[in-house]
């Protein structure tokens, strides 16, 4: 049993999946994956680079997994934005990689030593086009070190990028952790080709798995890497079929993810009150429902380490016997459209967001629940829109962000005057 | 205000560069080789390189399930900022302890009626004069915090300090550890302090680790985790 920090789990848990090249910008709060590989790779024969952006950081990566090695950055929200271009290469040209988010709180450079769950929905849709992300949330040292170890199983087998996504608390704090060595099934292999170099080798045929062999750079097999769509050799196209065809094999081949990545289910049996949550809130959250029962609440917590693809019919079934649903999540309310999406009609949606830096606490969950639980038997098919359960503040007994009402006219007349102004034209 | 007995909150205080994250860490690990569970969360921000920082420690029978807290149980500071920041409000404050470095704290009034309730050492004197190195006054601040929570033992915390020593001072962090445990040990000697660690969670912790440590974990009944 170790103690370290969450952002020294990550570094380990790479070490111990057999990552042997990072390359990466140091910013708060994940520098502490830079500044533990920097230490630990050149000790396993790996090669650490600083490089000079977060965009030559990705670049780097790419070309490092292309090359053989099993690659990794890490980064937070104002760098992940920058990395989107290469997120979405990777996804395109199939090259394996970790990318790890330690979320702070956004937009722009934002706040960056406090914690956030803001990046959840980048994480999907960050990069342009229709993309099928993986998207890994560990809540504690112990999953940033095994989930670490996961994505790089992931990466591998699947040949696409994998982000792990963890808050500012988690990625700082310090807890408890046995550094195991990982079981080698757990991670992964890439598939490689079963037929020699040659002229016939087409690099973009997938196996049954929908995953194509990947050689390494340098052992005799000529393929084209190319951001462009690409037919099964690798060379640009613009039919339509087969572009359409590799995006159906892309998003699929990533499915198989939801079977492989558990979700915690803490209390669920008889839970007629469920707390979907993820990441540091999860922690808060199940705290909370050990209090809530004692109130005579029947809470339970399901807890995704999935956010991307998400488990819909592991969440339908988490959510089947619900009358309330709490989605908590520190953000203006991501994944909490994902679980309104997925939840059935007539279960109580009733999300506890909050953006602005302060981790929810578990006296602010047991209140809210509280809340719902009280409104159950009335409230069956109420939903409460995402925009109306944002709190801004810590709690709610403080002032609330208002816009003045002179602010409003003003906007008001102004609108009127653009309008006068056009209709005049 | 979630209060679960089997787990003490901690929280250290001072100004950036005291060597508070180091020694709620030494805490931490020590709990953790006294089969405890241990959280520490500290501050990342720009607090953290002069002004007035912290560092929060969870020890706990179970599973730590929200590593942070709101109110301490026990609070130890270090400079007047921190005082400001951290300190002040928690004076009077029920089953609250209050550890200060009766030097660097010149806002304590020491004369007002909860006095009772703030431990005041002079622990930076007495890393200087007794031991010659003023910067292992944090190792005698864990070890005064230790001797109070009691569930550390003064062997394993010596021991993680040295290991995370540079060897020039291997023989002064050994040094201090004894020299903090002491002198809470003195303290505590002459003074009852006129508050309780809230719902007996150190005695009991106490008793586990005596007790050969977490043998009892698993069996214990009761809540699974800590909130």
């Amino acid at each position: 049993m170790r103690l370290i920090q969450g952002n020294e789990a990550c570094a380990e848990g790479a070490i111990a999946a057999g990552c042997r090249f990072f390359a990466g910008y140091p910013i708060s709060p994940s520098s502490e994956i830079a500044e533990a590989m920097a230490r630990l790779l050149p000790k396993h024969g790996g090669v650490f680079l600083q490089a000079e952006d977060e965009m030559a950081s990705l670049g780097a990566v790419l070309g490092a997994s292309l090359g053989g090695a099993r690659a990794m950055t890490a980064t937070s929200g104002p760098g992940f934005s920058l990395m989107q271009e290469h997120i979405g290469y990777a996804y395109l040209a199939e090259i394996p990689c970790v990318v790890v988010d330690v979320m702070r709180g956004g937009p722009s450079t934002g706040l960056p030593t406090l914690p956030s769950q803001g990046d959840v929905m980048q994480a999907q849709w960050g990069s342009h086009g229709d993309r099928a992300a993986v998207a890994l949330a560990p809540s504690s040292v112990q999953e940033v070190y095994d989930l670490t170890i996961q994505a790089f199983g992931l990466a591998e087998s699947l040949r696409t990028p994998v982000t792990v996504l963890f808050d500012e608390v988690v990625g700082h704090m310090r807890e408890g952790v046995e550094l195991n060595s990982p079981d080698p099934r757990s991670i992964g292999s890439r598939p490689r080709p079963t037929q020699p170099p040659g002229a016939s080798f087409e690099p973009y045929r997938a196996n049954e798995a929908l995953v194509a062999p990947l050689p390494d750079f340098g052992r005799g097999y000529r393929f084209h890497v190319t951001g462009l769509m690409h037919d099964e050799r690798g060379f640009p196209t613009t039919d339509t079929s087969i572009v359409a065809a590799l995006l159906e094999r892309l998003e699929k081949k990533v499915q198989v993810v939801t079977e492989l990545v558990e979700p915690e289910s803490y209390l669920m049996d008889d839970a007629n009150l469920v707390i979907v949550s993820y990441g540091i809130t999860g922690r808060t959250a199940k705290a909370a429902v050990d209090v809530l029962r004692s109130k005579g609440v029947k809470a339970g917590l399901w807890r995704p380490r999935l956010l991307w693809p998400v488990q819909d019919g592991l969440l339908k079934e988490a959510l089947a016997k619900a009358e309330a649903v709490v989605v908590v999540e520190m953000n203006r309310g991501q994944w909490a459209r994902e679980v309104e999406r997925v939840a059935h009609n007539d279960a109580l949606l009733h999300p506890l967001l909050k953006a602005g830096g302060a981790v929810i606490t578990t006296e602010e969950v047991i209140d809210h629940a509280l809340e719902v639980a009280d409104g159950l038997p009335a409230a069956a098919s109420r939903r409460v829109p995402l925009a109306e359960a944002v709190s801004w503040t810590e709690g709610k007994n403080q002032a609330r962000m208002v816009v003045p009402a002179s602010t409003t006219a003003k906007i008001g007349a102004t609108e009127v005057d653009i309008e006068k102004k056009v209709g005049g034209e | 205000m979630v209060s679960a007995a089997n787990r003490v909150n901690v929280r250290l205080s001072g100004s950036g560069g005291q060597g508070i994250a180091l020694a709620a860490t030494v805490l931490a690990e020590a709990a953790l080789s006294s089969e405890l569970y241990a959280t520490m969360l500290q501050e990342h921000g720009p607090e953290a390189r002069g002004g007035a920082t912290r560092a929060d420690l969870s020890l706990s029978l179970y599973p730590i399930a929200n590593p942070q807290f709101q109110v301490p149980d026990l609070c130890l500071v270090l400079s007047d900022k921190a005082w400001t920041r951290f300190g002040e409000r928690l004076v009077g404050q029920k089953d609250v302890g209050l550890v200060v470095d009766v030097d660097r704290v010149g806002l304590v009034d020491v004369s007002g009626p909860e006095r009772e309730s703030i431990i005041a050492l002079p622990f930076e004197e007495a890393a200087k004069v007794r031991i010659g190195a003023k910067v292992v006054t944090n190792m005698i601040c864990a070890a005064s915090l230790a001797r109070l929570i009691e569930a550390i033992s003064v062997e394993s915390l010596s021991e993680v300090a040295e290991r995370r020593s540079p060897p020039a001072f291997k023989e002064k962090n050994r040094q201090a550890i004894k020299l903090g445990w002491q002198m809470m040990d003195e303290y505590l000697d002459a003074h009852a302090p006129s508050w309780r660690l809230s719902g007996n969670q150190v005695g009991r912790l106490a008793r586990v680790a005596d007790n050969g440590g977490g043998v009892d974990k698993e069996g214990v009944a009761g809540s699974a985790l800590s909130a």
